[in-house]
């Protein structure tokens, strides 16, 4: 019969096997954290668009303002150095609910002039599009954006992969 | 000597999974060609205006950027700080931020503060291991934006407070009040909870009388309170004038964000947040704790749960948000119930290890 020395099962077996017990658990948590993370880091964002404000950074004034949907809008005030119609971050914002239910009126239309005199009411220089469904104020929708060719109020001024920035005429 | 190395290994481990757990989302995930995702973008946006102008945002910059920005400057200050320690451009520098700060400081704060009032590494270690499998704070609380830095600073502010390192606790409240409203709660109102449960008790104890020794004891925890409150509303007043002083300015109170009613019951079901409940009757029952460290431990839960059930008090705001903070009181929780199951197993070893050798 081998007996335990208490040192050795006080110093040695009890952590070595309390360490097994962690090492075992985080192998065990590991994947159901990476589930519950994946959804949650998803940028919503394409890498088109991306590469879109990136061109925007390089091309266009900074500090510009541009109309487009939550997301997009949140990734060209950070990657395009730009300011947009609408966000997440609506703290002290000048009519928030107001500005939110305009911007999207003026992606959900099927009238150019409508969106066009919107976007002259809040003074936005740009719209970016892209072919994915849109956040633009309430819920997941595809916008009306084949508007935006309408040469009498937009000029195009960028289109790669499916993502188009119009200046505001 | 073994026992030291072993403690190193598992914390290192809890560490390294954290920070995987980070790497995984914003480089396999997010990461492939920005780090940032949803409102997270807005901090990049704010860390990129000082990393290019050397200011703070001043101003909003969505909404059309004419309106005076309500967020908090630290953490965009921590990530263009970065950015120019080390040289990396602002995208960088939110990655490295993200991985300092969610996958190092926030197992390294829930393993001290839950050690710091057990006495016991392994509690320490597995309240640190806990931690990502919470789905709030997994979720709000690694987000590479302010909530992540104020989910960390509120850990160490009841850490420094447990181990009654005032200044410390008085610099993470202060760090806190410039990093993130709802971390501002979280840590305030259970300071403020444990300073007047303690001054209550501590005069109820006073025999004698002596109000100067009483104040005394008193002053330091007010002291947290007052900086790290003061400093929060000289910014509010910064930032809305004399105009907002009920902070009803504030969309979110109107709109009750992220305010539904939280079913708690429901919530604390799953493992290991059950484990957590445990955790709170043991620490109620037991004396292998120290009467301080449970009173602010149950203050901390009891500032923690009225935020969360908000709503039962006609507010109904960031209720879902709150169970971030909510999930950290909770890993600690589960970290004390697991640390004195340890040492009842590992006595229990001894003692059969004793007999048998007796027998013997």
């Amino acid at each position: 019969m081998v007996l335990l020395d208490k040192d050795k099962q006080a110093n040695v077996i009890a952590p070595a096997l309390f360490l097994a017990i962690v090492l075992a658990s985080a192998w065990l948590i590991l994947p159901g954290a990476r589930t519950t993370l994946g959804p949650w880091y998803d940028p919503v964002v394409t890498k088109e668009e991306v590469d879109a404000a990136l061109w925007v950074d390089k091309n266009i004034p900074a500090k510009s303002l541009f109309a487009a949907d939550l997301f997009a809008c949140e990734m060209l005030v950070s990657a395009g150095n730009q300011f947009c119609t609408i966000g997440g971050a609506w703290e002290l914002a000048d009519r928030a609910n107001t500005r939110f239910y305009e911007n999207e009126q003026a992606f959900m239309s099927n009238s150019s002039e409508q969106a066009h005199s919107l976007f002259v009411k809040y003074g936005v220089q740009y719209v970016f599009t892209h072919p994915r469904t849109s956040f633009y104020a309430y819920g997941w929708k595809k916008g009306n954006i084949s508007k935006f060719e309408d040469a009498r109020y937009f000029e195009r001024i960028y289109s790669d992969r499916g993502v188009e920035i119009f200046k505001v005429k | 000597m073994m026992e030291k190395k072993i403690h190193a290994i598992a914390l290192l481990a809890v560490i390294l999974m954290s920070t995987y757990i980070v790497y995984d989302g914003l480089f396999n995930k997010a990461g492939y060609f920005l780090p940032t995702f949803d409102n997270s973008m807005l901090h990049a946006g704010r860390a990129r205006v000082v990393v290019d102008t050397g200011h703070w945002a001043e101003m909003e910059l969505v909404f059309g950027g004419i309106t005076k920005s309500y967020h908090l400057p630290l953490y965009p200050d921590i990530v263009a700080g970065l950015s120019a320690l080390t040289g990396l451009n602002v995208w960088w520098a939110v990655r490295l931020a993200g991985l300092l700060i969610t996958g190092l400081l926030l197992p390294l704060s829930i393993y001290l503060l839950a050690k710091q009032v057990s006495g016991s590494w392994q509690a320490g270690v597995i309240a640190a291991l806990v931690t990502p499998s919470l789905p709030s704070i997994i979720t709000w609380g690694t987000r590479t934006s302010p909530i992540s830095l104020g989910v960390v600073l509120v850990a160490f502010g009841i850490y420094f407070l447990a181990k009654e390192d005032y200044w410390l606790a008085g610099l993470a409240g202060l760090a806190v009040a410039f990093t993130h409203q709802p971390s501002l709660l979280a840590f305030g109102l259970g300071l403020f909870i444990f300073f007047g449960l303690r001054t209550i008790l501590q005069a109820r104890e006073e025999k004698k009388r002596d109000y100067v020794r009483l104040a005394q004891s008193a002053w330091p925890l007010f002291a947290v309170g007052s900086l790290t409150l003061g400093v929060y509303l000289l910014w509010h007043l910064r930032q809305t004038g004399f105009s907002c002083l009920d902070f009803k300015c504030l969309p979110h109170l109107a709109s009750h964000e992220y305010g539904t009613s939280v079913d708690l019951a429901k919530y604390l079901q799953l493992l290991p947040r059950v484990l957590a409940v445990g955790g709170v009757a043991l620490v109620a029952i037991s004396n292998r704790f120290k009467f301080e460290h449970k009173l602010l431990l149950f203050s901390w839960l009891a500032a923690l749960l009225i935020l969360v059930k908000n709503d039962m008090l006609g507010i109904g705001v960031f209720t879902e948000r709150f169970l971030t903070f909510f999930d950290e009181a909770l890993a600690v929780f589960a970290g004390l119930l697991a640390g004195w199951a340890y040492a009842l197993a590992s006595e229990a070893l001894e003692q059969i290890s004793g007999r048998m050798k007796s027998k013997a």
